[in-house]
């Protein structure tokens, strides 16, 4: 039986080929769609002011008066259609639309609009809920549009889209009805003027079991999104009764911004370290429970070692993210919402712990030393030369963080962080400190530096009122 | 650090890490493509590590693209079982499969699982420390961790099964000489 070592995977995985590609022509491509995107991009560097959401009431008396929209479209059937609105559940969160145009006997209707801040990012975008009737209920239950392109009829500007398809899917609740919520990167914010938008499908492919063929046709939607009351940008939740979250993690949850697409709630670290004196990194586990469905989210940016070391955070703000999206969720409003932390990454250091050593040979010397958090730290001490090598055992919830620190003869030495290395080789793992010219000596102990451990007993749960 | 030398610097550990992950020479061009547009489009200034921010933008570019196509592989799959495509003008992957024919390894790399590929990819291909590759896919620490060592363990199973097949090819070969 042959065998494969790790490095002759590693440099396998460098020959891996590359399908040659025109690099040349990939470059003047990508010269080309920066400079069209630096030319027709505007994008919306500051966070758009939030705001209450308004109560159920309020919102349908707005979805019902924003229905007088602007609705044409070159030689095909515009109208309202009252009844699809009844069939299809409405979107809470956004302005109602509800207009059609009908081409060949295919339906295209826009529903609804949301705008809101885009996922992790700063930028806002439009989702279009759209719907897909086969009027002569032809048996059709495939549908894609070529392409679809949304234009600011102000400034003939085209929004790009956020997909590169726009094929629609059957509705759960009613599989005659085909629908697409379609995303496009958008400027608009809160305090934006009425805007006019014009929304072009072209070229419809469509399939039965029998027949698969194009309408090459245009459907056109225009229609208005009024400033202001009518685009949810979403609303702010403080969270109380931070007390235990505060003691174990040395930081404070900001309120939490829930807009259509996520959930975000910025952190501040008020204190360098928790009450307990040990530093929190992060919770490797962040998720967010919706009634009973759990929204995994991400913790961003999480702070580096680098940073750590330079006793500093990230360079931008801390923030938990929860995509709404990516997990069918659109208004979170009336619902039970509660975050749920799970497995801290935790900084331990014990300054004034030093293991004494036997002055190193080439022969590795093992220690361990039982450290006051229970860990046991081991070591493999070697001189190589005039360099003493020291080599820490790790694991998968026990990582090094600064390298160990030598002392010889009263005399404190720095490794070369050049020279360490680190390796993962299943549940253990290794990392060597290499100390560059260290003389001979007669006393020479080792501190562990800062490492850093997972740390259960601070998981929390927090409810955020609703 | 200049665009041009920027794309000139990593341009081949990006796109064939897109090649790899989504297995297709044309997706690989766009999502390459798209990857530097966003990073020359970007503020770059306050980027310490840019080989791994590159690749997480990378990362996110595929995993977008793939989470797209699987939704609508459901459609294609419909079409498909009629023995009547989709859309006809779309090939099937038949470059990079041609490529794949020649490139053993490759071929025992794609049967890994997106999740773990892309851990391996980024580890072992583009030199990314463990902790830049959890930072690259958004996970843990201890999940990439995890899934480099899962992918290395049935990369080793995959290579020992495929000698273990060619070498009793050889035996047969042998006997009947």
């Amino acid at each position: 039986m042959s065998r494969i070592t790790e490095q002759q995977v590693k440099q396998r995985m460098h020959d891996l080929s590359d399908g040659s590609p025109d690099y040349d022509e990939m470059w003047s491509r990508i010269q080309l769609e920066v400079k069209r995107r630096r030319s027709g991009w505007s994008e919306q560097p500051n966070v758009p002011a939030t705001k209450r959401g308004m109560s159920r009431a309020r919102r349908w008396a707005i979805a019902a008066s924003a229905a007088a929209v602007l609705a044409t479209a070159g030689g095909a059937a515009v109208y309202f259609n009252p009844l699809m609105q009844q069939e299809i559940a409405p979107t809470e969160m956004g302005q109602q639309i509800g207009i059609a145009t009908e081409v060949e006997g295919v339906e295209v209707t826009l529903d609804s609009v949301v705008v809101g801040r885009k996922p992790s990012e700063q930028d806002n975008q439009i989702a279009l809920h759209l719907s897909l009737t086969d009027v002569q209920n032809r048996g059709f239950n495939t549908f894609e549009f070529e392409s679809m392109t949304l234009t600011d009829l102000d400034t003939g500007e085209s929004l790009p889209m956020q997909s590169d398809r726009s094929l629609f899917q059957p509705d759960e609740a009613n599989p005659s009805i085909q629908t697409l919520i379609q995303y496009f990167a958008s400027n608009l914010s809160a305090d934006s003027q009425n805007k006019k938008y014009r929304l072009t499908l072209n070229n419809l492919t469509y399939s039965t079991t029998q027949i698969v063929d194009t309408i090459q046709k245009e459907w056109t939607l225009d229609f208005t999104i009024k400033n202001g009351e009518t685009v949810t940008f979403g609303y702010d939740l403080p969270i109380e009764n931070q007390t235990a979250f505060e003691q174990r993690t040395g930081m404070k949850l900001e309120p939490a911004e829930i807009g259509p697409f996520e959930l975000r709630i910025p952190l501040t670290r008020t204190q360098q370290t928790a009450s307990d004196g040990f530093k929190l990194l992060y919770y490797e586990d962040v998720s967010l429970r919706v009634d009973d469905k759990e929204v995994k989210g991400r913790w961003n940016p999480w702070p580096t070692t680098a940073n750590l070391l330079a006793n500093v955070g990230p360079d931008s703000p801390e923030a938990l993210y929860f995509n709404f999206v990516d997990y069918g969720l659109e208004d979170v409003r009336d619902r039970s919402l509660t975050l749920q932390l799970r497995n801290a990454a935790v900084v331990h250091e014990y300054p004034d712990l030093w293991t004494k050593v036997s002055p190193p040979t080439d022969q590795a010397q093992r220690l361990q030393q039982p450290m006051p958090d229970q860990y046991v730290m081991d070591y493999k001490v070697t001189r190589e030369g005039k360099d003493i090598h020291v080599q820490t055992l790790t694991k998968n919830k026990f990582t090094m963080v600064s390298g160990t620190k030598l002392k010889v003869d009263g005399k404190l030495y720095e490794s070369d962080p050049h020279q360490a290395s680190n390796k993962y080789v299943g549940d253990f793992g290794y990392q060597i400190d290499v100390f560059p010219n260290v003389p001979e000596g007669s006393e020479f102990s080792i501190n562990a530096g800062t490492y850093r451990v997972q740390d259960a007993s601070r998981d929390v749960d927090i409810p955020i009122p609703n | 650090m200049d665009d041009n030398t920027l794309f000139k610097t990593y341009k081949e550990d990006v796109f064939r890490y897109c090649l790899h992950m989504l297995r297709n020479q044309t997706d690989a061009e766009d999502i390459c493509q798209e990857v530097f547009v966003k990073a020359m489009m970007a503020d770059r200034s306050k980027v310490e590590y840019i080989k791994a921010w590159l690749m997480r933008i990378a990362a996110n570019e595929c995993h977008s693209l793939m989470r797209r196509r699987t939704n609508g592989n459901q459609k294609e799959k419909k079409a498909f079982s009629i023995n009547l495509p989709l859309r006809p003008s779309q090939s099937v992957e038949t470059e990079y499969e041609k490529a794949e024919m020649a490139d053993e390894f490759g071929q025992l790399l794609s049967r890994l699982k997106p999740k773990v590929r892309e851990a391996m990819l980024l580890y072992y291909m583009a030199d990314l420390s463990t902790a830049e590759t959890a930072e690259a896919l958004d996970v843990p620490l201890g999940t990439a961790k995890s899934r480099i060592n899962r992918g290395l363990k049935m990369l080793k199973k995959l290579y020992e099964k495929s000698s273990d097949s060619k070498e009793k090819g050889s035996d047969h070969h042998v006997s009947n000489y």
